[in-house]
């Protein structure tokens, strides 16, 4: 199928864009959280939306997912989605980080998991724009913890009869020290109808001139 | 109950007679319409993403007059901002493996027909197949549950997937004299539902609340 050609070399070239980012992202969670961090090379799958849930679960696998749309150069929607489980051992650590004193009860704040989204949704796309030149912002982020399914549902059904494909960066991050937890966190990027083109052009353009 | 446990995925639609126990999770701006004949035991479920749609390529399903033209006639002035509901069946039906080697069945791609993706045309396909399985128009009642705004992104509700869903599908089923008797729309929580075939019970169940019934 030419659909699947062209995913695979859609996908060679994201390796090459995110081994950049990934990098970044480590290093801005290690800023927030205060805590050492191993990057794991990070995967990358490209899937039809409706099947998004599949790299991270069941359909009905709960997340704290925040949700951006991309504007500029490429226009779509992006998704930063952290397992609930994990996403509540993320808070812990930021709120060691950030404070000891605010930790009273146990309401962990999820806007620290919108802020972190937001930062690593940040180092993904200047990671894009150091590998391809493009300039593509994202818009404030927007917090729902629910099914995977759920959060993605109006995105398929705006964009899923019209995107070609989706990618999906699955971060895990592993610490040194014995016992403690990996945290996995997906980055969804959905490009809209006709983006995906300018996003791939200009990666296809960045390997050339980079003599690759 | 013991009964079987039939998934129903986006974009799909079932009918059958009990003892069965349709489900559908992670409803979030889709909605589930459940159409229920207690006198007969029959009942179908279809879950639904889009208000409308507006080229309508699949007319072959119901080529026949009646109940779709009216459908038709009703939801004509609705705006759609889906240029092209063909596309849908390309990349729907292209193989959704790439990166998982996870292949799409056959099973799959015929449940991924696009009727059901439709409030108009799954209601008109859902309501044909309860008659054909043997139910009376006078005894279907409805439930309809899900069209959640999952985000607080500032727009208004009435104008989100889920708010427009929900208003096409209570249009539509008040034009074909369906009374909706039991109803879960709205808020800005993912939902569960299953579907008890023998009993016409609707729970539907979301994350960290009461599982209800409606």
């Amino acid at each position: 199928m030419k659909e699947e050609i062209f995913s695979e070399e859609y996908k060679d070239y994201l390796e090459e864009m995110v081994n950049i980012g990934a990098g970044n992202a480590a290093g801005a969670l290690e800023d927030i959280l205060k805590y050492r961090f191993d990057m794991v090379l990070p995967q990358i799958h490209v899937l039809p939306p409706h099947k998004a849930f599949s790299v991270i679960g069941d359909p009905s696998t709960s997340v704290v997912c925040v949700k951006m749309n991309m504007i500029g150069d490429v226009k779509g929607e992006m998704f930063f989605m952290v397992p609930y489980d994990q996403a509540q051992y993320v808070m812990e650590l930021a709120q060691e980080s950030i404070d000891q004193d605010q930790k009273k009860g146990d309401s962990l704040d999820l806007s620290v998991m919108m802020e972190i989204g937001n930062i690593l949704a940040g180092v993904y796309l200047t990671a894009i724009h150091d590998f391809c030149k493009l300039n593509i912002y994202h818009t404030v982020p927007v917090l729902a913890a629910d099914m995977v399914q759920a959060v993605l549902d109006e995105t398929v059904a705006r964009l899923g009869v019209n995107a070609v494909m989706l990618v999906i960066i699955v971060n895990k991050f592993e610490s040194t020290l014995q016992g403690k937890k990996a945290i996995n966190a997906y980055l969804v990027m959905i490009p809209n109808k006709g983006y995906e083109n300018v996003l791939m052009d200009s990666m296809r353009e960045a390997k050339k001139l980079s003599g690759r | 109950m013991a009964d079987e446990k039939t998934m129903i995925i986006v974009g799909e639609g079932v009918v059958r007679r009990a003892p069965v126990v349709f489900s559908s999770v992670g409803l979030g701006s889709c909605v589930v319409v459940t159409l229920y004949d207690a006198k007969r035991c029959v009942g179908g479920l279809a879950h639904i993403m889009l208000p409308g749609n507006r080229r309508r390529t699949t007319t072959q399903v119901f080529s026949e007059k009646g109940r779709e033209t009216r459908g038709e006639k009703r939801t004509k002035g609705i705006r759609y901002e889906i240029p092209s509901p063909e596309v849908a069946f390309t990349v729907l039906s292209s193989k959704g493996d790439v990166g998982l080697g996870n292949p799409a069945n056959a099973a799959e791609h015929a449940s991924l027909n696009e009727v059901y993706h439709y409030a108009d045309t799954a209601i008109i396909a859902l309501l044909k197949e309860m008659v054909n399985k043997g139910a009376s128009p006078p005894d279907i009642v409805a439930k309809i549950a899900g069209g959640a705004k999952m985000f607080a992104d500032g727009e208004h509700y009435e104008n989100s997937i889920g708010g427009r869903n929900v208003k096409s599908i209570k249009q539509l089923l008040k034009i074909e004299r369906i009374p909706i008797v039991g109803e879960d729309t709205g808020g800005s929580h993912g939902r569960n539902v299953d579907f008890h075939l023998h009993s016409g019970r609707v729970v539907v169940s979301t994350i960290g609340g009461k599982d209800k019934e409606i």
